[in-house]
């Protein structure tokens, strides 16, 4: 009767940008990226910064690994939705990642990417409902932390230091978190 | 025995699971309208139910549905109407729709709670912590008040959980009380 979904799109990733330096030194060899980001069908509800290290790079592979910070604010109003209750989801999160960025032409300009995370976030919910014919009135508040993994799955241009890339993440937490 | 009821072709689960028909809770467009959870209840009772015990010769000692999420409307629409007589015995219900139809079922469970005294039924009703939980909890707090005779019910906010996370949580917590 009702489909299992074991990992669902939570997140687009949209007008995702980074800086590559082709520099030797530690800094040049560091990719900075900002990330606005939207639930399906919503409009853009946070972002995500993430600073990756260079560890393994080919004529047409690289890999980096780094750290990301994530802020994510939604807020469902009854009548915009229909979802009959006012809604509000607040998160922010730390997560370590690993990007695998493959290159298929000899330009590498054009890439797909995969990137496997893993952190901890925190969640703040927030809901009310009111039903006035039956003299219905709840407010509810909910906070947690939790472990949290995933992955991000990208593709992109990149232009010289500049890349821009759209991405889809799948966080086992499901949708919202 | 596990029955599971899907869909050989298109997803029909916003009609068969509904009502009343209410188009506008799904505006991101929903698969061929609503309003249809009346005949599922039929398709169950006369078609479903008799196939099972009358065609396999399976007789249960008693029958439970379970549904999550839009199915979770369901299964509360089959036990608080009183148009049909419903094929189950138990429920459980997991992220429950509750929004749906400018959250009827409130207004069905008042209807129920005006003509009886009792609801001869056990009740697993379940959601998520991490889903927005302000109706669960209203209607958790007004199942629970009632004071219904013969009605067992057993509520639960799951933890640590999101819309998508419940559904195996609260099925296999759903089971463990119904069948204790």
């Amino acid at each position: 009767m009702k489909k299992f979904i074991l990992f669902t799109f939570c997140l687009i990733e949209q007008f995702s940008f980074g800086q590559q330096i082709n520099k030797t030194s530690f800094i040049s060899k560091t990719k900075f990226e900002f990330t606005t980001q939207s639930l399906l069908f919503f409009k853009p509800t946070g972002f995500m910064i993430r600073a990756k290290k260079e560890i393994f790079k080919t004529n047409h592979f690289e890999a980096h690994a780094g750290i990301g910070l994530r802020t994510f604010n939604l807020k469902f109003k009854k009548d915009a939705t229909s979802l009959g209750d006012e809604q509000l989801y607040r998160s922010s999160g730390f997560s370590i990642l690993t990007d695998f960025q493959y290159y298929p032409f000899k330009s590498k300009g054009f890439f797909i990417g995969i990137e496997p995370f893993i952190g901890v976030s925190r969640l703040k919910t927030k809901s009310s409902f009111k039903k006035t014919g039956l003299n219905v009135d709840v407010k509810h508040e909910f906070s947690t932390s939790f472990f949290d993994y995933g992955t991000n799955h990208s593709f992109g241009y990149s232009l010289n230091k500049w890349s821009l890339s759209a991405n889809i993440m799948l966080s086992h937490r499901g949708l919202y978190v | 025995m596990l029955v599971s009821v899907s869909y050989k072709n298109r997803d029909e689960r916003d009609t068969d699971f509904t009502f009343p028909e209410h188009k506008k809770d799904f505006p991101m467009g929903g698969s061929v309208g609503y309003g249809g959870a009346n005949k599922f209840i039929l398709f169950f009772k006369d078609e479903l139910v008799p196939h099972i015990e009358v065609d396999l010769k399976i007789k249960p000692i008693e029958r439970s549905i379970y549904g999550h999420s839009l199915g979770g409307y369901f299964c509360l629409y089959a036990m608080l109407q009183d148009q049909i007589e419903s094929p189950f015995d138990n429920y459980i219900a997991v992220s429950t729709s509750l929004f749906y139809g400018d959250s009827y079922l409130f207004d069905l469970e008042q209807e129920y709670f005006l003509k009886n005294d009792s609801l001869s039924t056990k009740l697993y009703f379940g959601t998520g912590d991490l889903e927005a939980t302000a109706q669960f909890i209203a209607f958790r707090d007004i199942l629970e008040n009632r004071g219904y005779g013969d009605f067992k019910i057993k509520t639960e906010l799951i933890n640590k959980s999101g819309h998508n996370n419940t559904q195996s949580t609260g099925f296999i917590n759903g089971l463990n009380f119904i069948l204790k």
